[in-house]
């Protein structure tokens, strides 16, 4: 009822906005000067408002300002003739939709029609960096450079509203400003207003230059890191020169390329010789100059089409491709050795020799390892032959390779099968004669039955790492067989076994470990276990090795020099080492009794060993007249076939018990 | 007008449905605890029995003249008859009870 009736505004004299807010006087004004009008219109329903209507309208009024005076309401309708109602809202209304436009971090906008700016928040202010004022009422397109402009009107234009565009504003000290506007109509009638939000992308785009930036230095890193790797992976770090990998590769180009030319390709392994001498006694930096120099002068030699490389510690190796014939190939590695020994200063002043093994390619014949291979062999054989020479490789030379081969396969095989024995040589009191102990010596049983003679096997032993587990072996089975003398009082004595200690097996470190938990397992007592150790194996006193031969004597085991005047031992080995015995070598012993300077070294021996509180055991005793004349000289002990050969252990056993037995009788006949 | 005061709808027909219309101007924060407001009555005593339409006159301003709306927020009963309007944010829960002829029970 209250809805449908034509009310005409004009009858309340003004737009029911106003009427409302002044609605006070309005109703007052009504009441006095209407209540006549009502009773006289009351019949005149057509053109004048009913009383009902009237009091409707008075009680809408009554309530709109009671709400008002409760702070009910915040908008009111403006009603003008036949035009829609318009809304406004009280401007404290939007106060929070205000804080968050002011305060938003993007720029905010609103456009006319046509483009002016009507309102801007503070943050376009910032942006544009210029005041509010300057913005409002300014078209967007002063802040645009042209060509913007005209694509923002294509964009206003199209449907893309409510879609965001990227676009660089200009701000009012004509700096580029790059934004993306998100835009929405906010008016669909006529009075189409456009609200525009601006974020600034500044910080993106510096990120993303600074990320681009990075990414161009982590790239350029990447590449250098990879230039470094390259070369580190195809070159040696301490000379610069092409590694195995490359020279393999460069081997295998020239045997390409010399299959079409016929000619020859030469590879020459250089090996220094006493090389880790030097490393041991000067230190690797003095070794590393040696080996530099080395470097230097090869490449100094060949020509600047061949390839110097270094593929192991004092290992060089030289490719020569396009070679005429065999014989200059010869002829180069010559040069190359010459030129080593000439040019290059080693250390203590002496020059630096190298064995130099040649193999060389006809027509591109065979792989780049094959010839390492045969160059290698070659060089062995000039190293084996005292070194500071060149070997050219040689169907022999393959058939030595191969023998070679073949040992250290018998050995590997004995050693993992356990086909390692020990043989036993007795070692004589040279007054008394009685049996002081045993040499232990190394032998293999080979499949079919029959034992290998220790030079099948220990020269290969001794140039690859098996003799260590060669000489663990042989270690424990006679800790072992002396072990089962100790626990056989009918022996006699208290029988010592002397076993033979490599270089390589003190290069671990943990000999002395090993030694005491050998003798612990199988109850040995210490002083029953004699090592004996070559010449080489001491000679450069190293720190380490003195080190541990003092824990092993320490532990009760007796050490000995053996083959002592062959090698290198010097006076101050004996004695800085912790020394118990030398063995004189068999070579000396040999000539007692026929060459008078054999008899004057065996002699100062003796004696020397003497003075300083050593036993002298001579090796190889095979008459007796050596043996008079050992005894004539003082020395104690002595092995030989003139005693017995080495032979297995229960055929040791059975002797001795025979010989112990002898020897008491005899002691009995002549006390 | 004294018949519609007079009048008592509540509670007479179970099953009659309260059709409400509440003019609002945009998210205006009145608008907003108006309607928060009605719907927090309805609920509880009209739960079941009312629907409540939503008139923006910011979006649709022609709309204000059909129920004479002269304030926003404006609620209009327009089920059960007689027609009654109210003008306010609906806060004064008595008043609008009163003005509108619900019962103050509790939740029917």
């Amino acid at each position: 009822m209250t809805t449908t009736h034509g009310a005409t505004p004009t009858q309340l004299g003004e737009t029911p906005a106003t009427g409302a807010l002044c609605a006070s006087p309005a109703r007052v004004e009504l009441l006095d000067a209407g209540k006549p009008d009502i009773g006289d219109n009351a019949g005149d329903q057509d053109s004048a408002l009913t009383l009902s209507d009237a009091l409707a309208r008075l009680a809408d009024a009554e309530d709109t300002l009671r709400a008002i005076g409760a702070g009910e309401i915040d908008a009111l309708v403006v009603s003008d003739g036949d035009a829609d109602p318009q809304v406004f809202t009280l401007t404290t209304a939007d106060r929070p939709y205000r804080m968050f436009v002011e305060n938003m971090h993007d720029g905010a906008a609103t456009l006319s029609a046509n483009g002016v700016i009507l309102y801007a928040n503070r943050r376009l202010a910032q942006l544009m960096r210029c005041p509010r004022e300057t913005i409002l009422g300014s078209a967007l397109s002063t802040f645009m450079t042209r060509g913007t402009a005209t694509r923002w009107d294509d964009i206003l234009s199209t449907d893309l509203l409510r879609a965001t565009v990227e676009i660089d504003l200009i701000d009012a000290h004509g700096v580029a400003v790059p934004v993306l506007v998100g835009t929405s109509l906010l008016d669909a009638d006529d009075d189409r207003r456009t609200c525009l939000t601006f974020t600034d992308l500044s910080p993106q785009k510096a990120q993303d230059r600074e990320i681009a930036r990075l990414e161009a230095e982590r790239m350029a890193d990447l590449q250098m890191a990879q230039a470094a790797l390259t070369k580190q992976a195809t070159h040696d770090a301490l000379t610069g020169l092409p590694n195995r990998d490359l020279l393999v590769d460069r081997v295998d180009q020239a045997l390409l390329h010399a299959e079409r030319s016929g000619r020859c390709t030469a590879l020459y392994f250089v090996d220094l010789d006493r090389f880790k001498l030097v490393n041991d006694t000067h230190g690797h930096a003095v070794g590393n100059g040696v080996l530099r120099r080395v470097a230097k002068r090869l490449v100094a030699t060949v020509r600047t089409m061949d390839t110097v490389a270094r593929i192991g510690g004092d290992e060089f190796v030289v490719l020569a491709s396009d070679v005429a014939n065999h014989a200059h190939a010869v002829e180069m590695g010559v040069r190359l050795s010459n030129d080593l020994c000439r040019r290059v200063d080693g250390v203590d002043g002496e020059r630096v020799a190298a064995s130099i093994g040649i193999s060389v390619s006809e027509g591109g014949r065979g792989t780049a390892e094959i010839l390492l291979h045969e160059a290698d062999v070659a060089m062995y054989r000039a190293k084996s032959l005292g070194g500071a020479r060149t070997q050219v490789y040689d169907t022999d030379l393959a058939r030595q390779a191969r023998d070679r081969g073949t040992a250290q396969q018998t050995l590997q095989a004995a050693l993992d099968d356990s086909r390692v024995i020990a043989f036993y040589q007795p070692i004589v009191d040279v007054v008394t004669q009685r049996i002081a102990g045993f040499e232990a010596l190394a032998r293999i049983l080979a499949r079919d039955g029959n034992v290998l003679s220790p030079s099948a096997f220990i020269p290969v032993a001794e140039d690859s790492r098996l003799v260590v587990p060669l000489g663990t072996q042989v270690l424990e089975l006679a800790c072992r067989e002396a072990h089962s003398w100790q626990m056989t009082p009918a022996l006699g004595a208290a029988l010592t076994v002397a076993v033979n200690v490599s270089s390589r097996q003190l290069e671990p470190g943990d000999l002395p470990i090993v030694l005491a938990e050998t003798l612990r397992e199988i109850s040995l007592e210490p002083d029953r276990l004699h090592l004996e150790l070559t010449e080489t194996a001491i000679m450069d006193l190293r720190p380490d090795i003195v080190r541990q031969l003092v824990a092993i004597r320490d532990l009760g085991v007796e050490i000995g020099l053996d083959d002592f005047g062959t090698g290198y031992a010097s006076l101050t080995h004996l004695r800085r080492l912790p020394l118990s015995f030398v063995k004189i070598d068999q070579s000396f012993v040999k000539g007692l009794g026929t060459d008078k300077g054999d008899e004057r070294i065996v002699a100062a021996v003796v004696d020397l060993a003497r003075n300083l509180g050593l036993r002298s055991i001579a090796e190889g005793v095979e008459t007796n007249e050596q043996l008079d004349h050992l005894r004539r000289l003082g020395c104690d002990q002595a092995q030989g076939y003139l005693f017995a050969r080495p032979a297995p252990a229960e055929n040791v056993r059975r002797n001795i018990l025979a010989s112990a037995r002898a020897l008491t009788e005899n002691a009995r006949r002549t006390p | 007008m004294t018949a519609i005061i007079g009048a008592d709808i509540a509670g007479d027909a179970e099953d009659e449905i309260w059709d409400l219309r509440l003019h609002v101007a945009g998210q205006s924060p009145k608008s907003l605890d108006a309607f928060a407001n009605l719907k927090e009555m309805c609920e509880k005593h009209l739960a079941g029995h009312y629907q409540i339409e939503i008139i923006d006159l910011v979006e649709h301003p022609a709309l204000a003249r059909s129920d004479d709306v002269l304030a926003v927020p404006t609620l209009v009963r327009r089920l059960p008859t007689p027609s009654r309007k109210l003008i306010g944010d609906l806060s004064n829960t008595k008043r609008v009870l009163d003005y509108l002829r619900l019962p103050h029970a509790p939740a029917r």
